[in-house]
């Protein structure tokens, strides 16, 4: 293909159903892009509905006047769509480049591509100057095999580019506009001022891609987007999305500081440790705008807890949700599921959970997901997973609703094991419980 | 308690979380992890066992979850006869006996336990003469429930208000709704914006077949959207 001068990008994040969320990769994405020199088309398919969006030949159907050169984001939940959707679309237009990215495919490229001789590329962990690379050495096999972070099938086979170095100065990446975004068709404004996450959670994928290495925007950066967002945009609410936002006591009383000197009284929140928050600067953070936190407690067991590597007890935990509730809304994260999770430590977490809820939080409890870059799964992948395509609790990621991706994702176990289980000690015992305590509220499956 | 897992994780989260959390809260959470187990009975002892904490966080959340194991088990009675002998402590457990006697088809024994538990004060006293009136308007005692509601407002009780809402349709299922009226338009002047009240104001002129019922109606909804399907009942009852 000759060089490209402009790409198509798809945003295909699904997340919390009926909330809507800015794509901020492919902003940022943009971003570089336009810097470069290149032109970029934002088509959002988070607005389609549930049919249509879960449906690959609708998909497929609506990118065939997409640029030649084609870019989806996507976690792990959409990828057997996706992968459904490109075999489709290159049966209508095989001349067009698809590239993945995006923590869904970042952690699986290697089988991944082995799997599926009709993927091209795949842009692996952050991407703001590997896709401007790869734009500008497509059309040039050689100097594709060459880009950082970068891996691929070409007339030589699967090729695997070495790791890029990750941004340190995150100022420097030219930053997002949303001129021609209409926030108000969005739940909250969402806005990152850091990457990474310094814990070492087993069950967690983030710093197999985005290191462990928290690599932050200077205050400035980030008033300077608020301010600008309040004034032009009249945005009055903002959901940061760093990993943990109440990381640094410091840095974020820095953040309000400016924001309070330049009269921007923003209402906010943001994701914590619940170890690391006391009541007093909660309770200073309320009066400064917080209005929600969410914690990652994960289980009610300090027994699980600490195999999960979570860096918390279960007495911290419920302190700080205690800690949170008088002040704003509060959202706690509870996982079962876990290989060596026995029923003890099972109804640890159902206490816990309990336990949240009586306190005046809003626990939610997940099937734990076996994510490709997680440790979890790293140390587990020599054994079975199990896939259930039929299930009565609550799940994070839920099989796909056609048969056809349904074959997909249990030939392919590596490549969506996050669509899979891990076996899990008196399965039966657990899922008669979280059934009665966390019922599903997913459509039937159609039939196979 | 018996060596189970889920006797040894409620052990074992107890133990975790340390004496920073009151047992009321702790209870209920404990009693859950039983109830999902499928031991209900055992889930039922915990929760009655956790009522020491009256005003502790998450009380009403314990006692709804005692009321649904009791009905749940068949130990309504049971669980009824506790909640009388340790009411001498704590008040609130006579509307809860209430409502397990009410449940139980012992109108009689309901209605003096909302009596007893109708004599404390604020939120409990108006939930108990609510709850009072309603057992007595499902039983036809109309006369008895204006007296009960009446004797209510006389001792300014929490929600005098919405009791005097509950008069008017008590006077206008009695066949006054004019006297319905003096007290709704009363009760409107002081709170405009008191759905029900305008709900009550549209039946009683409906009954005298006045043409500003159907405004009436819109205003309530209007203000609280959910009750638009007690309004198309309203109207198709007596329009």
């Amino acid at each position: 293909m000759k060089a490209p001068r402009a790409i198509t990008l798809v945003n295909l994040w699904m997340t919390d159903p009926g909330q809507r969320y800015l794509p901020l990769g492919l902003l940022w994405l943009r971003a570089s892009l336009e810097a470069a020199g290149f032109g970029v088309e934002i088509r959002d398919m988070q607005f389609l509905d549930d049919a249509e969006r879960e449906d690959p030949a609708a998909l497929a159907a609506r990118l065939e006047d997409s640029h030649d050169v084609l870019g989806f984001s996507l976690m792990s939940n959409a990828l057997p769509l996706v992968v459904e959707t490109v075999r489709l679309l290159k049966q209508r237009r095989p001349g067009r480049r698809v590239v993945l990215g995006g923590p869904g495919p970042t952690t699986v490229a290697r089988p991944l591509l082995e799997a599926f001789d009709w993927l091209d590329l795949v842009v692996r962990g952050e991407g703001e100057h590997t896709i401007v690379d790869l734009m500008r050495a497509l059309g040039d096999d050689e100097a594709v095999r060459r880009v950082a972070g970068v891996s691929g099938r070409d007339a030589q086979g699967v090729f695997h580019a070495p790791d890029r170095a990750l941004v340190v100065d995150q100022d420097s990446l030219p930053v997002p506009r949303t001129d021609d975004v209409d926030l108000s068709a969005y739940s909250v404004y969402t806005t990152v001022t850091a990457r990474g996450c310094p814990y070492k959670c087993r069950f967690c994928e983030i710093p197999s891609y985005e290191s462990r290495r928290v690599r932050t925007r200077s205050v400035d950066a980030v008033v300077d987007e608020l301010c600008e967002v309040w004034e032009a945009r009249g945005v009055r609410s903002v959901a940061f999305q760093d990993d943990i936002f109440l990381l640094s006591k410091p840095r974020v009383e820095s953040i309000l500081d400016q924001l309070h000197k330049r009269g921007v009284p923003i209402e906010w929140g943001g994701f914590a440790r619940a170890g690391r928050v006391d009541p007093d600067w909660l309770a200073r953070l309320s009066e400064r705008g917080m209005r929600s936190v969410a914690f990652g407690i994960e289980a009610g067991s300090d027994r699980l807890l600490s195999r999960i590597a979570k860096g918390l007890t279960v007495r911290k935990a419920m302190q700080g949700i205690d800690a949170a509730v008088p002040h704003m809304h509060t959202r706690c994260f509870f996982l079962w599921g876990f290989a060596d999770e026995t029923l003890e430590d099972f109804y640890g977490t159902v206490q816990a959970a309990f336990h949240a809820q009586i306190l005046g939080a809003h626990p939610e409890v997940g099937h734990v997901v076996p994510l490709g870059g997680s440790p979890l799964y790293l140390s587990w992948q020599r054994n079975p997973l199990e896939f259930h395509a039929d299930y009565p609790f609550a799940r994070v990621i839920v099989p796909p609703h056609s048969a056809a991706l349904r074959t997909l994702v249990t030939e392919h176990p590596r490549v969506f094991s996050a669509h899979h289980a891990f076996p899990t000690p008196d399965r039966d015992a657990k899922w008669t419980a979280a059934a009665k305590a966390w019922p599903t509220d997913r459509r039937p499956l159609a039939p196979a | 308690m018996h060596d189970s897992p889920v006797h040894a994780a409620v052990r074992t989260y107890a133990a975790s979380v340390g004496e920073d959390f009151d047992r009321c809260a702790l209870g209920y959470a404990a009693g859950q992890a039983l109830a999902l187990s499928g031991n209900s009975a055992g889930a039922l002892e915990t929760w009655l066992a956790a009522l020491h904490h009256p005003g502790a966080q998450g009380w009403p959340v314990l006692m709804n979850a005692v009321y649904e194991a009791a009905l749940t088990t068949g130990a309504a009675a049971h669980t009824r006869d506790i909640l009388d002998r340790k009411a001498c402590e704590l008040a609130e457990l006579h509307l809860w006996s209430g409502l397990l006697s009410r449940s139980l088809g012992e109108v009689d024994r309901a209605l003096t336990a909302f009596a007893l538990a109708a004599e404390g004060t604020g939120e409990l006293a108006f939930t108990a003469v609510t709850e009072q009136v309603r057992t007595l308007v499902d039983n036809d005692r109309l006369d008895r429930a204006l007296a009960v509601c009446e004797r209510a407002i006389s001792r300014d009780t929490s929600g005098t208000l919405l009791l005097r809402t509950t008069r008017a349709g008590l006077l206008n299922r009695l066949g006054r709704p004019e006297d319905a009226l003096v007290e709704l338009d009363a009760v409107l002047a002081q709170a405009p914006r008191l759905a029900p009240a305008w709900l009550n104001r549209a039946s009683a002129l409906l009954r005298t077949g006045h043409k500003d019922a159907e405004d009436a109606l819109h205003q309530a909804i209007s203000i609280d959207p959910t009750l638009a399907p007690t309004a198309a009942r309203l109207r198709e009852s007596l329009g």
